[in-house]
């Protein structure tokens, strides 16, 4: 039978929580979270303030160590150049650039080029900035 | 596996810690004590080692309950991480060693 442990005490253990908040979110910043907090028990209460202000303090340092350790696969490395940020007047919807696009069943639709999003129903005339940002292949936007 | 950390001295005391005895398992606040560093610069350290492969880690495997505790994160050694740890700190070594050996006096 384990013997007593001394438990963290409240400003400790608000010092982790601040230290791995700029570490990546998600299974990271949770497995470092349970593995600080895991390092305190059995510390006397000035050890555990030392190595909670100890972690604070190289909190970015562990950040960069973790981002620069992480390797991304080739595979999505290609997916995340792929994948366009997109602008905000794309994100509002106001201004698109819509490219004409054939699929595979030669139908014609509509891609913009900067953030990439479909749009399938050009040809009638709905959203905005339909007519004027349409680079022509020589077809007609109100015709079938 | 990839290119080696940079071999700065806090590094290179941790990796000393972990080679006295590479099977066995330590946790951050071991390691510290045994590099005679602060568990924040242990941490990033740890972190980059692990992200080359040299170093593995595993969650202890206790009953929370029953320890009062939970469980800790407990780092060791690879095989390949071994050798090239033992390789890096050779390297890092003889690159701080100062040779001046006189050169040969030519004979005429």
């Amino acid at each position: 039978m384990a013997g007593r442990v001394r438990k963290p005490g409240f400003w400790t253990v608000r010092t982790i929580g601040i230290a791995v908040r700029v570490l990546p979110r998600g299974p990271t910043r949770e497995r470092y979270h349970r593995e600080f907090l895991a390092e305190l028990y059995g510390l006397r209460r000035l050890s555990q303030l030392h190595h909670a202000l100890s972690l604070l303090f190289r909190s970015w340092a562990l950040r960069v160590a973790i981002g620069d350790s992480q390797s991304i696969p080739a595979t999505e490395v290609d997916t995340m150049i792929a994948v366009k940020p997109a602008r905000l007047m794309c994100r509002i919807n106001l201004h698109h650039r819509w490219i004409p696009q054939r699929n595979p069943d030669g139908d014609v639709y509509y891609r913009c080029s900067r953030c990439d999003k479909d749009r399938y129903d050009v040809e009638t005339g709905d959203g905005p900035n339909v007519g004027g940002n349409i680079a022509g292949l020589g077809m007609s936007s109100g015709g079938a | 596996m990839g290119r080696d950390p940079r071999m700065t001295i806090p590094t290179q005391w941790v990796l000393r810690a972990l080679l006295e005895e590479p099977d066995r398992e330590l946790y951050g606040i071991e390691i510290g004590n045994a590099a005679d560093l602060p568990s924040g610069t242990v941490h990033p350290i740890l972190a980059r080692l692990e992200g080359l492969g040299w170093i593995e880690s595993r969650w202890e495997d206790i009953d929370p309950s029953a320890e009062g505790r939970p469980a800790r994160r407990y780092y060791r050694m690879t095989a390949s991480g071994t050798e090239q740890a033992r390789l890096a700190l050779a390297r890092a070594y003889r690159g701080k060693r100062v040779v001046a050996l006189p050169r040969p006096v030519a004979e005429h």
